[in-house]
């Protein structure tokens, strides 16, 4: 079937490739309206507080502000930015500008300006006393009943169980049990557009927001509810997209742009800065997960009792919603029937946790595979070949009921891996005595594809062959950088059999955009908005042939369609463009050559992944070279391969940040210390290793051409294999990510200590 | 009305005249590694800009009977790429190569780290290690040479005026027997493109033919607000021959002197591991051929 494919499985550039490369694009910073004002915010320079006094006079009288707003010219709607959809209950507890600050970078205020420079003047004029309230940086103490309350009803908001067979008698069943407790930190997203949006109001009241979003009808949703304003008046425009990595889900400036806008009745600029995209959208939650895993005699895992406290940061966001997501993980991966999944979220005043790539896939991964090791080294085991003994087969169920997982390769990632790194032959290896010490690790992980058997999952398309033959897909598609707009144009062209670069998708407008349910949420976009694309498209294809039969007069069956052009297989010289085509149906049959659907996700298999890593450790200084690198993915398979890799290498990066070197930090008082690129590391070019691809394509039957999911999926395996490495060359057990330096050294010298 | 004025000298005489009308507004640009980001920082929106990069002669390598002369625009690119920089000051050339990225290494300028006094500034303990100096020129067109040591007194202060401008450095010609390394580590896991968290500059006269070492020149950067000597460590090595055990006993020195330094700051406690690394990479690199 391979063979046949044109577009499918090919590296095509991103569809704005030659207008980022020769900086042509432009991204929402660089609009400019005509009387467009620029507005800059005011954030807590204190954890927890109330505002006592705040005094915006010496703000207001700077010739060229035109307003400052704080909470008491604002609205006072509280929302959850996290909702993208109506019928889902969510906490509300976010408002525009607060009086009860709960975090370092809360926001207070923002004052609206003629230049960005009096704007950015006027808002350090803003004098504000608080009076101080106990700051709870830690979620343990958080968890417990008696901490002061961050939010009225407490700072326990959360508890769920999922569960299935009997784990706590399993449990007792074990020749071994081993317990870990493993700490995953908060994290940055770093793309490198910060957040940024322009709203603009026209004199009828509607507005319209431009923003590099990942979801245009959340934040038309978003900005109604807080605005208090009917949905129809709201129109959301998504801008290119400078990276996002699930930091752009949430609007966040949105609604705050639009109020603004619409109360002064001009277009209103805001852009973050670095620091402030650091300290005031969101950020990878936190948790603090204990495992305990019980196997017999033979390495068969017979029982897992999960923990995970997740640590929501200050507002609610998707705390509930990810404390789930990653107890669904952990039932897809291994052959467990008897397995406790229990999660509980707490707030801190800490900054505001939210998406990030792998939705807490990363940090359930890294508790659970760190464990896994552990458990292969109290057996004596490989922990290749205890994987393999427990690892989950093509078309499992899931215990708990949930979706199926498909045609699920992982042991094939595993083998493959196993073999191309020569992972026997390393892991065997001697250790060497002397400065540097070498080791290696891996880990598996697994992955969703889109939201289905948990929210509402649908999109429409509109294709459309108009009468150059070109054709036109509309669709809410969120390219956020990682080339979904190519990916479905692909899908089109193949179905078709028209070039690629006669295929055009036009910007995502709620005003013209037909509506799709989630966004590029939850690993949904190739494998949910990827369907829909092949049946639209296989609709108008069956219209091309049907319409093309009634012209050619011939058997439906004799058509042939290549390249654009139809004829009838019986007389090679009679070919009419697809175009032409068009507009003969359109004369003779009043039928237009296109197609409008709605598609439903027919399911939610799950994306695996196995990474494998070697190390060397400076057991001096406690700092860690990555030597060698295998991701290997089961993708079902590869819509466009050099997106494919891109992604992968990307989430490599991510992930080596999250073992070694990416911590949000905060001092005693909550106030943040890694606020900026010089004191939060991501690991750049010089440090990043070789990572070498490897890609099982074994095709997923419900997925378009067989893909699944990779972006996500992708930045699973990382940290973990990461850390195995390191304990693997040290002998020691890290259990708090990332493993900087100094917690290296530690685990180094009390390993020493031990032995004495 | 904010505004800059940008002066462009191309003679030395034509930087005097710029520097005589110098205030606090003033402010001479080199690299601009430095000031664009101040600019930032600080708001800068007016003043005067003298921009020295473009001043004839500044860009140059020489050598005379006593010094190497490094002009003010020597870029530390240029270091690296020297051949007889790489060959006879190593530690200047690894510390070139070891600053920022590849666009830092392209603009900046020596004088840079100088005149800002930063404590975490890669070029400070090579310079008090090779004993160098500066050139200085004044607003009436006088110049002076003084010591690097003597011109930086503490975190961003130095003793120079506004209207003075470094327009070289130099210093002491490496003798046959100079040998010399420079490390650095950088803050959190990072290996490359770091902003120093520890640094070490280590200068020697090797007698290869006696097999002693018989100067020993350590200067530890970024620990303290200023780069200091390792006073203990150049007394230990003095007369000795190198060799692979002289290393523990070098980094116990050095890591008791930065603990000392510390006061048992706890924030800072992954520089004691850090010395020690150090330590050992920057004897190692100068010793390779004999230990």
């Amino acid at each position: 079937m391979d063979q046949k494919l044109k577009y499918i499985g090919k590296y095509i550039p991103i569809h704005d490739a030659k207008e980022k490369v020769s900086g042509k694009i432009v991204y929402v910073g660089d609009m400019e309206l005509h009387g467009m004002l620029h507005a800059k915010l005011v954030l807590s320079p204190i954890a927890h507080g109330r505002i006592k006094h705040i005094n915006i006079s010496k703000a207001e009288a700077l010739p060229g502000v035109i307003a400052v707003f704080n909470y008491k010219n604002s609205p006072e709607i509280l929302y959850n930015a996290h909702k993208w959809i109506e019928g889902i209950e969510v906490i509300r507890d976010e408002r525009l500008f607060t009086s009860h600050v709960r975090f370092f970078g809360d926001r207070i205020a923002a004052v609206v300006a003629e230049s960005k420079e009096i704007a950015e003047k006027a808002a350090n004029l803003i004098e504000v006393e608080y009076e101080e309230l106990p700051v709870i940086l830690d979620p343990e103490i958080a968890k417990k009943a008696d901490s002061y309350p961050i939010h009225p009803d407490g700072n326990h908001f959360f508890s769920k169980e999922i569960k299935c067979g009997n784990p706590d008698e399993k449990m007792k069943e074990g020749f071994l049990t081993i317990e870990d407790r493993i700490e995953t930190p908060k994290t940055h997203h770093a793309a490198m557009e910060t957040h940024a949006c322009i709203a603009d109001t026209d004199q009828i009241g509607n507005i319209t927001v431009y923003t590099p979003c990942q979801v245009i009808f959340q934040v038309q949703l978003i900005v109604s509810e807080a605005l208090k304003i009917p949905r129809n008046k709201i129109r959301v425009i998504k801008t290119t997209t400078g990276g996002s990595f699930g930091g752009k889900g949430q609007p966040i400036l949105e609604p705050i742009a639009a109020f603004l806008s619409y109360t002064l009745k001009r277009p209103v600029k805001l852009v973050l800065d670095r620091t402030e995209e650091i300290i005031a959208t969101r950020t990878r939650t936190k948790t603090i997960g204990t495992v305990q895993t019980a196997v017999d005699k033979e390495g068969n895992i017979i029982a897992r009792d999960i923990h995970m406290l997740v640590d929501a940061g200050a507002y609610t966001t998707n705390g509930e919603a990810i404390a789930v997501a990653m107890g669904k993980k952990t039932f897809k991966l291994y052959r467990i029937y008897d397995q406790r999944y229990v999660a509980e979220a707490v707030y801190t005043n800490t900054l505001i946790a939210g998406a990030c790539r792998g939705y807490g896939s990363p940090q359930i991964h890294s508790v659970t595979e760190i464990n896994l090791d552990n458990v292969a080294k109290a057996l004596h085991m490989d922990p290749v070949e205890f994987r393999l003994k427990n690892l989950v087969h093509p078309y499992d169920k899931d215990p708990t009921g949930g979706p199926e997982l498909g045609n699920a390769r992982i042991i094939d990632c595993v083998k493959k891996g196993r073999e191309l790194f020569e992972w026997d032959k390393k892991y065997s290896r001697p250790k060497q005595a002397g400065r540097y010490a070498r080791g290696v690790g891996m880990a598996c992980g697994a992955h969703g594809n889109g939201y289905f058997g948990a929210y509402p999952d649908f999109i429409t398309l509109s294709l459309r062959i108009n009468e150059e033959g070109t054709a036109v897909l509309k669709g809410a598609f969120h390219d956020v950088g990682c080339g979904t707009n190519m990916t479905m144009m692909q899908i089109v062209a193949e179905v078709l059999d028209l070039d690629v670069s006669k295929i055009y998708i036009p910007a995502t407008d709620t005003l013209v955009s037909p509506f799709d349910s989630a966004g590029t949420q939850a690993s949904r976009v190739t494998f949910v908005c990827g369907g829909a694309a092949k049946k639209v498209a296989e609709q108008v294809r069956a219209k091309l042939i049907a319409y093309g039969a009634k012209v050619l007069d011939c058997m439906e069956a004799d058509v042939v369609l290549e390249d654009g052009y139809v004829w009838d297989c019986n007389s090679i010289d009679l070919k009419i463009s697809y175009g032409e085509l068009a507009v003969i149906t359109q004369k003779r049959y009043s039928e237009e050559m296109g197609a409008t659907m709605t598609y439903q996700s027919p399911g939610n298999p799950t994306s695996y992944g196995a990474h494998f890593v070697e190390v060397e450790v400076d057991t001096m200084t406690g700092r860690v070279k990555i030597l060698a690198y295998l991701a290997v993915h089961d993708l079902g398979k590869a819509i466009n391969s050099g997106f494919v890799e891109g992604q992968i290498q990307g989430a490599v990066q991510m992930g080596i940040g999250m073992a070694l070197s990416e911590e949000i930090t905060f001092d005693s008082k909550g106030k943040v210390t890694a606020g900026r690129f010089s004191r939060y590391h991501v690991i750049n070019a010089p440090d990043m290793p070789e990572v070498q691809v490897e890609l099982i394509e074994r095709l997923e039957d419900l997925g378009p051409f067989g893909a699944k999911s990779i972006g996500e999926a992708a930045t699973v395996p990382t940290a973990p294999a990461i850390i195995n490495a390191i304990n693997h060359a040290l002998d020691v057990n890290l259990t708090v990510l990332p493993a900087l330096p100094d917690r290296i050294m530690d685990a180094i010298k009390s390993k020493t200590k031990e032995r004495v | 009305m904010d505004k800059f004025t940008y002066k462009t000298p191309v003679t030395l005489e034509e930087l005097v005249e710029s520097l005589k009308s110098a205030n606090e507004n003033t402010y001479i640009l080199g690299g601009g590694t430095d000031f664009v980001i101040q600019m930032r920082k600080k708001r800068l929106s007016q003043g005067v800009i003298i921009d020295m990069t473009g001043i004839r002669g500044l860009n140059e390598i020489n050598m005379d009977e006593d010094h190497i002369r490094l002009g003010a625009n020597v870029t530390y690119s240029q270091l690296y790429n020297n051949p007889f920089i790489r060959a006879h000051v190593a530690c200047l050339a690894q510390m070139a190569i070891k600053v920022g990225s590849k666009q830092i290494q392209n603009m900046a300028r020596l004088p840079g780290n100088i005149v800002n006094a930063s404590k975490a500034g890669d070029s400070i303990p090579v310079l008090l290690a090779l004993d160098a100096s500066a050139k200085i020129i004044n607003s009436k067109g006088e110049t002076k040479q003084i010591k690097v040591q003597d011109i930086i007194l503490g975190m961003g202060k130095t003793i120079l005026n506004r209207d003075e401008a470094i327009i070289e450095i130099l210093f002491p010609k490496p003798t046959i027997n100079t040998r010399s390394s420079f490390g650095k580590i950088g803050h959190g896991a990072r290996n490359e493109l770091t902003i120093a968290n520890v640094s070490l500059a280590m200068i020697t006269e090797y007698n290869q033919i006696n097999n002693i070492i018989e100067k020993a020149c350590l200067v530890v950067g970024a620990v303290a607000p200023v780069a200091f000597h390792a006073a203990q460590a150049e007394v230990f090595l003095q007369s000795k021959r190198p060799s692979r055990l002289l290393i523990p006993q070098l980094a116990d020195i050095l890591q008791k002197q930065v603990e000392t330094v510390l006061k048992g700051n706890v924030s800072s406690k992954h520089k004691i591991n850090d010395i020690r690394g150090l330590a050992f990479d920057v004897f190692e690199n100068i010793f390779t051929d004999v230990i």
